[in-house]
């Protein structure tokens, strides 16, 4: 830099180095108006991230009770903590057993033949296992001894018995039985639980010989609540943060999913995914072009007509075009695209199954590692030579770490296959683009679309 | 004056009077800045009100370490270099034909022009070579430092200056013959 240009630069700064103009008033109007509706509590990102986070949350879950209506959404007793048993004494030489299991097999009694119409055999329920065998005979025992210094009571009306236990351990059993029909087994939809109390009313879908139920087997003949489950969903992605030098536009991810069920309301869900996204923004670049300056008319004779005396000169031209190298600065709109491999880890809890539908929570860790990608640069034309470019269009990282929540509701279109949907909130734990001079943390909102099989 | 621990406390509070009384005191330098950066007299006041905005929402932030003047200057002008970064991208495409540089001797114009003339001649120059101008002649900065602000390399921050001033000399030329033709 020569010294004139110095001196020009030192003239600048020292000129506007005093200069102080007056503000126009409404400006401080303005921004108190502005300071006066948000509190400068919310105005971090990382606290206004955390408050999307909880508001989806909440949404989500009231939205599902909202939904379905859910009068006996509560909290579950952990049945495998303990163990009740229940016995009736001996009536007419038999007897009656209610035993509430964790994890250990079914205890049962098989009737006698002969006694059988008069004595209620064996009542059992089995916590954890697929099956929920509850046996009973048609009559209920007239006299209870619990183990636990429980109490009892009895219901009974449309032909429907129940009685109830409470024991001392504040577990209380609620086991109809159905005159009809000597044998039932609840569904998970009749399992209640409501605090300390357990229900187990009626639902007599299915018949289930204790037999059957004894052998701890996950499949029973005919009747079966598989395990595992394979799913198959697409998935749009909608970003809710915006970012100031690029738009994060909607992304797709296509997976397939398999659920185990480790409890019998809680899932263990692992999967593989292709996501497909993009981000548009702006690259400047610089080129030259042959351009079009303009024209002139070029002599290219000249005669003169002197028929008058005067000599008068006629001029011929052609009309000649002139091109130059042009350097021009360019900005135009510019967009990546990449593809992710996806890793998602989810553990979910079925908060209730109601006919043939069943909604559920479920969150857990993804892991995104890209694959390929595909940067984007401005086309030039074949008269314009390429000279340099910086982008605002920032290149994304090659690991992305997320942590998705969401509710799904699945129905059943079969026994076998279901349909789900399944909303999501998605948070991002590291910065999703390289070197971007924002480090807020992306959010985003995904609808899952989907199929279950049941295996 | 003196913005001591208690005053910016104060603003940590959200005072009502020490904003005001912040605000008296720096919105007179701070506004100049914003007209340099802006391309009109509306782009400023926004780029103040919004500048302002995040100065107090995030006053928590100033430490203490170095200049209260400097920390709401810097933040005045990323708010500047953002409000910038936001009209690319909303306008599709910004063509800015560059002319051959030439050398030229407008220093005594200079001298002689008043700092508004002088703001309307910078106002006029691309966004993006304002920028450049603006935080490498004015403000101080580096080519690398620009770099790291604008995203771009500092190669690129150097030729935008380069051209910066080409343009202005342009302009400075145009004033210079306009003169010389009113003197006939």
């Amino acid at each position: 830099m020569n010294n004139n240009q110095q001196n020009i630069d030192r003239i600048i700064k020292e000129k506007f180095e005093n200069f102080s103009p007056q503000p126009p008033g409404f400006i401080w109007d303005n921004i108190e108006a502005n300071l006066n509706e948000k509190p400068a509590v919310f105005g971090t990102a990382k606290v206004r991230n955390i408050i999307i986070f909880a508001v989806s949350a909440i949404v989500i879950i009231l939205l599902g009770w909202l939904l379905l209506g859910n009068k006996y959404f509560s909290h579950k007793n952990d049945l495998t903590n303990g163990v009740v048993s229940v016995e009736s004494p001996a009536i007419s030489g038999n007897s009656t057993n209610i035993t509430a299991e964790g994890t250990n097999g079914i205890e049962t009694e098989e009737p006698n033949e002969n006694n059988k119409p008069e004595i209620a055999k064996t009542v059992s329920y089995r916590e954890n296992v697929d099956e929920k065998t509850l046996v009973s005979d048609e009559k209920r025992p007239e006299q209870s001894n619990f183990e636990n210094s429980g109490n009892t009571s009895e219901n009974s009306n449309s032909g429907k018995r129940q009685f109830n236990y409470t024991a001392s351990k504040g577990f209380e059993f609620k086991v109809p039985t159905n005159t009809n029909n000597g044998n039932f087994v609840p569904t998970l939809g009749a399992l209640l639980y409501s605090g300390k109390k357990i229900s187990i009313c009626e639902t007599p879908r299915l018949l289930m010989p204790a037999a059957n139920a004894s052998n701890g087997s996950s499949k029973s003949r005919g009747n079966t609540i598989s395990k595992w489950k394979a799913g198959v969903f697409i998935s749009p992605e909608f970003a809710l943060t915006t970012l100031d030098s690029l738009e994060v536009l909607h992304s797709y991810t296509l997976g397939v999913d398999m659920q185990y069920s480790l409890s019998k309301n809680t899932f263990l869900r692992f999967g593989l995914g292709t996501t497909y996204s993009r981000d548009r923004g702006f690259t400047a670049i610089e080129f030259k072009r042959w351009d079009y300056i303009g024209s002139y008319n070029d002599v290219y004779e000249v005669t003169f007509d002197t028929s008058s005396g005067v000599p008068v000169p006629t001029y011929h031209t052609h009309k000649v075009d002139v091109y130059d190298s042009i350097q021009h600065f360019d900005v135009s709109e510019t967009t990546n695209r990449y593809l992710y491999m996806q890793f998602p880890v989810m553990l979910g809890y079925n908060i209730e199954t109601k006919g043939r539908f069943n909604w559920y929570v479920y969150g857990g860790p993804v892991i995104n590692a890209l694959v390929y990608k595909e940067k984007s640069t401005p086309e030039l034309d074949k008269n314009s030579t390429f000279l340099n470019y910086n982008t605002d269009l920032y290149e994304r990282n090659n690991l992305i770490y997320q942590f998705r929540l969401g509710m799904g509701f699945e129905f059943d279109l079969t026994s076998k296959f279901s349909f789900t949907f399944e909303p999501d909130y998605i948070y991002y734990f590291n910065p999703v683009f390289k070197n971007y001079y924002e480090k807020q943390p992306l959010s985003t909102l995904s609808l899952r679309l989907g199929f279950f099989i049941k295996l | 004056m003196e913005f001591d621990s208690q005053f910016i406390e104060r603003l940590i509070k959200n005072d009502k009077a020490a904003q005001r009384e912040f605000y008296r005191y720096f919105s007179s330098k701070m506004y100049g800045v914003c007209l340099r950066f802006a391309k009109d007299v509306d782009d400023a006041n926004d780029m103040m009100q919004e500048g302002f905005i995040r100065i107090f929402n995030h006053i928590s932030d100033f430490r203490g370490e170095g200049s209260l003047e400097g920390w709401v200057r810097r933040t005045i002008i990323n708010t500047a270099i953002n409000f910038y970064k936001r009209k690319m991208r909303k306008s599709n495409t910004v063509s800015i034909d560059v002319v051959a540089e030439r050398v030229d001797k407008s220093i005594h114009i200079i001298e002689k022009m008043s700092v508004d003339e002088l703001m309307v001649l910078i106002q006029e120059l691309p966004t993006g070579y304002r920028t450049v101008f603006n935080l490498n002649v004015i403000e101080g900065y580096t080519h690398k430092e620009i770099g790291e602000m604008l995203n771009i390399s500092e190669n690129t921050s150097k030729s935008q200056l380069s051209r910066a001033r080409v343009a202005l000399q342009k302009k400075l030329e145009k004033i210079k013959k306009r003169e010389q033709q009113n003197k006939r």
